[in-house]
């Protein structure tokens, strides 16, 4: 395990992907290095269904240098919509903001109910507004609500507190009362079995762990066009495959998405004696080189270069070398400084997951490359 | 050399259609007094297979997530790790419906999945979507016998008074009932249903100190 740097290699028109892939195996193989059989990165993403809320992405990736590990990354709502869009839905994700827009809306009636208990039998207006047109925006705030439904002091909890609250009212001769059912179609009714102050064993509910969701930082941040997305990630074994197929009613992946890098695995150095305390030269070396051919589906997308550099884990003590390493062979689509990823982490320990945040960073930009990158 | 390699999911797929990856858990569940927990732990001991070394102990804390769009069942996921061993993986264990069956058939069997992870899964499941449901820690003695696991554990509450703390200590926890839980389990794979006829056999081994059953959460 060492520092791994991945290099995306330019496409030029006139030549194929397996004829660069060619190219630079002639290159690495005249260098010194030995194949060492084959690689291949893969990545599935998953996206959160609609009704779920802000949509949410799982990169699921595997590397076949770490067979035994899935490697999983949650990119939860504003990363992909960026800071500065406040005007075109304030972070949220596009698909969540066409969801927001009044479809097949009626405008809201008003009706009254008889009150045939009280003198004169007044009327009781109500208004329904069930599907006009801001109701699904309104379903959603209530949503994003609910979280903090239970602790502010206008919550009600159900009517015989509220009996008792109006008890406590002074009201004047003047005074209006309005009130406001929140009645949803169907059977989801907000309720405080959201908030922790009901939970039915009344005992272990809220927990220590209760980390700030994006949403709490909506509404307490003032700036919705500031919430941040974030990555967060989750080493595990091989068969977290198995659960996301039994999320698949709320986590769902598209096929045509799916993003791989594969192709020979070069090991280079050492002077034929291997790296530390080895005796097959084919099987170590102090570095590894893999020439992928990068595939979207069944359409070829590019080809990206990944070097490990085995004997360091700190990026900054091995960067030039690597670098030189690198435009030795590649020529000069290496850049000078060092991976954007690397460059605020270059003085920590480098691990596997940073690999696989690095070919995420690659696979992205690829699948947004309408055609060859 | 030149032959292309498969992806993980393919051997994964593998793996699954040839019947290893063990995904059933057969399951019996009782409970003993605190009282008469030592006469059990003795039986235990000569029962088990590690019969020459102490009974392994564990200290584990365990949170209960689930997540759930409209209309459909809500998916069960549990959080586990060692609070005694905290530079082991967290582990996370999906477990499916319990099938009690008749009368006929010896043991609950429910589809279950457990996966190592790192310690990044809370909050990873937080912002996934899912609510934590409950927490608890549970504290006890594991034994082996064969492929079987028996546990005899007590639960403890989660201390609330300590918001700050994320380690779920500081103060001890208090148990939940003077009782000890006791468990007898073999995760296997698809279709190997015998091994709950040997979960059965074992479980009447310890009668009558304590009533392995098929427990029905919904009846409780």
């Amino acid at each position: 395990m060492g520092v791994t740097v991945l290099q995306h290699y330019p496409m030029t028109e006139n030549k194929t992907g397996a004829q660069v892939v060619d190219l630079l195996t002639k290159r690495v193989v005249a260098l010194g290095a030995v194949q060492s059989g084959q690689f291949i990165v893969d990545c599935e993403t998953y996206t959160s269904v609609p009704s779920l809320g802000a949509q949410r992405a799982v990169h699921v990736l595997h590397n076949s240098e770490q067979p035994a590990s899935v490697f999983s990354l949650l990119e939860t709502p504003g990363t992909a919509q960026g800071a500065n869009n406040v005007g075109g839905g304030g972070g949220l994700p596009s698909e969540t903001c066409k969801g927001l827009l009044p479809q097949d809306s009626a405008p809201p009636w008003i009706y009254g109910f008889l009150k045939v208990h009280k003198p004169r039998t007044p009327l009781r207006p109500i208004v329904r507004a069930v599907n006009d047109p801001t109701y699904l925006l309104a379903e959603y705030l209530a949503r994003l609500l609910a979280l903090i439904v239970g602790h502010n002091k206008h919550y009600v909890q159900d009517s015989a507190e509220f009996v008792k609250t109006l008890a406590n009212l002074k009201l004047d001769p003047n005074d209006i009362l309005a009130s406001q059912n929140q009645i949803h179609n169907g059977n989801r009714k907000i309720t405080a079995s959201h908030s922790s102050s009901n939970k039915p064993d009344g005992s272990m509910g809220q927990s220590v762990y209760k980390k700030p969701t994006h949403t709490d930082l909506y509404l307490n941040g003032g700036n919705p066009g500031q919430t941040q997305g974030k990555l967060i990630p989750l080493v595990a074994d091989a068969l977290f495959d198995l659960l996301m197929m039994k999320m698949t009613n709320i986590y769902k992946s598209k096929i045509q998405t799916k993003v791989e890098a594969r192709g020979p695995r070069f090991v280079y150095g050492g002077h034929g004696m291997g790296g530390f305390g080895s005796n097959s030269p084919a099987v170590e070396g102090d570095f590894l080189v893999k020439l992928g051919t990068v595939t979207m589906g069944t359409n070829f997308k590019g080809v990206l270069i990944e070097v490990e550099y085995r004997p360091c884990v700190i990026p900054s003590a091995c960067w030039d070398m690597m670098r030189e390493f690198l435009q030795g062979f590649l020529g000069s689509c290496v850049s000078s400084s060092p991976p954007q990823y690397l460059q605020g982490r270059m003085n920590e320990v480098y691990t596997p997951m940073d690999t696989i945040h690095q070919y995420l960073e690659h696979f992205t930009a690829y699948r947004k490359a309408t055609g060859i990158r | 050399m030149a032959q292309s390699m498969g992806t993980a999911i393919d051997s994964l797929n593998a793996a699954y259609n040839s019947n290893i990856i063990p995904n059933q858990e057969y399951l019996l569940q009782g409970s003993i007094l605190d009282s008469a927990v030592e006469v059990l732990l003795h039986r235990l001991r000569g029962l088990c297979d590690n019969v020459d070394s102490s009974p392994e102990t564990f200290d584990d804390h365990e949170m209960c997530f689930s997540i759930r769009v409209m209309n459909t069942p809500p998916l069960v996921l549990r959080v586990r790790r060692a609070l005694d061993h905290p530079e082991m993986p967290w582990q996370l264990r999906y477990i499916g419906q319990p099938e009690l069956g008749d009368k006929s058939r010896p043991t609950i069997v429910r589809s279950s999945l457990d996966i190592g992870t790192s310690s990044t899964v809370v909050e990873f499941l937080t912002e996934l979507g899912c609510h934590l449901d409950f927490e608890y820690i549970t504290k006890g003695y594991m034994f082996r016998k064969g492929r079987m696991k028996i546990t005899v554990s007590k639960i403890f509450k989660v201390n609330q008074g300590n918001e700050g703390g994320s380690d779920g200590s500081g103060g001890p926890p208090k148990p939940l009932s003077q009782s000890y839980l006791v468990e007898v389990s073999v995760v296997a794979h698809n279709g190997l249903d015998a091994v709950a006829e040997d979960v059965r056999a074992f479980a009447d081994q310890l009668r009558p100190l304590v009533l392995l059953d098929k427990i029905d959460y919904k009846r409780l």
